[in-house]
């Protein structure tokens, strides 16, 4: 598992559009992600606070302000872990299309090397070894 | 970025770089795939393929390569030099950069 670190604040601004996008309000204890949910998706915590359950990366206390597991959001088809409401959370859902959008309106490049970091630190941690035959 | 750097066309077993090398360099496969090697060299760790671009990581942080890489199959591969990488990262808005920045420390 990697370090615990403070969670990273993504550069995306949540404007008043992103903000009229679909509300979950998840009572604390309750799955916002469960794993396997696919990642066409990305959730942004707007009130409350979870936590991630991934045996690979270490988000800690994720709190308003941040959007849940997105270097799974970045690298992955599905989410890997389980993110648990550690109290009662509102959350955005929000279609990656727009992120990715939102994101590369900003900075093209940056998009790209995120995406390939991300993929790039959960293969290191995820792929099991083999031999060579 | 690609149009700046022409593909290189590599052969089955080649080196891309070896542990211990400067990472000077990062790379996008445009077919074939690479295979990153524990010490022994018998066993694969990870893999790249198709489209995939890696080493950002190791390039910004100044790394040495932590292991070996060779080519398995017909290669087409991309070197992007550690140069253009602090140039485009120069180009980004800061808090890009920092976002950029802060998951290379969480990933090395």
């Amino acid at each position: 598992m990697l370090g615990e670190e403070d969670v990273m604040k993504t550069p995306l601004r949540v404007d008043t559009k992103a903000l009229s996008y679909p509300r979950l309000v998840i009572d604390k204890g309750k799955a916002i992600i469960a794993t396997g949910a696919s990642t066409e998706q990305a959730y942004f915590l707007i009130e409350g606070s979870a936590r991630a359950h991934s045996p690979i990366v270490n988000e800690g206390d994720i709190t308003a302000g941040h959007f849940l597991s997105f270097i799974s959001f970045l690298a992955l088809e599905n989410y890997e872990a389980d993110v648990i409401a550690t109290s009662r959370c509102e959350v955005l859902v929000l279609p990656r299309e727009l992120v990715e959008n939102c994101w590369q309106d900003e900075d093209r490049t940056s998009w790209v090397f995120a995406c390939s970091i991300a993929s790039d630190t959960l293969k290191k941690k995820m792929l099991p070894e083999r031999e060579i035959a | 970025m690609t149009a700046q750097i022409p593909s290189a066309r590599m052969i089955d077993g080649e080196v891309l770089f070896r542990e211990g090398d400067p990472a000077g360099a990062f790379y996008l496969i445009e077919q074939g795939r690479v295979l990153v090697l524990d010490r022994s060299g018998n066993t694969v760790l990870r893999y790249y393929e198709k489209d995939q671009l890696f080493g950002i990581p190791e390039v910004l942080a100044g790394a040495v390569w932590p292991h070996t890489a060779l080519v398995s199959g017909q290669t087409l591969i991309r070197a992007f030099p550690a140069g253009l990488l602090f140039e485009r990262m120069e180009k980004m808005p800061a808090s890009h950069q920092d976002f950029i920045n802060s998951m290379v420390a969480l990933g090395n």
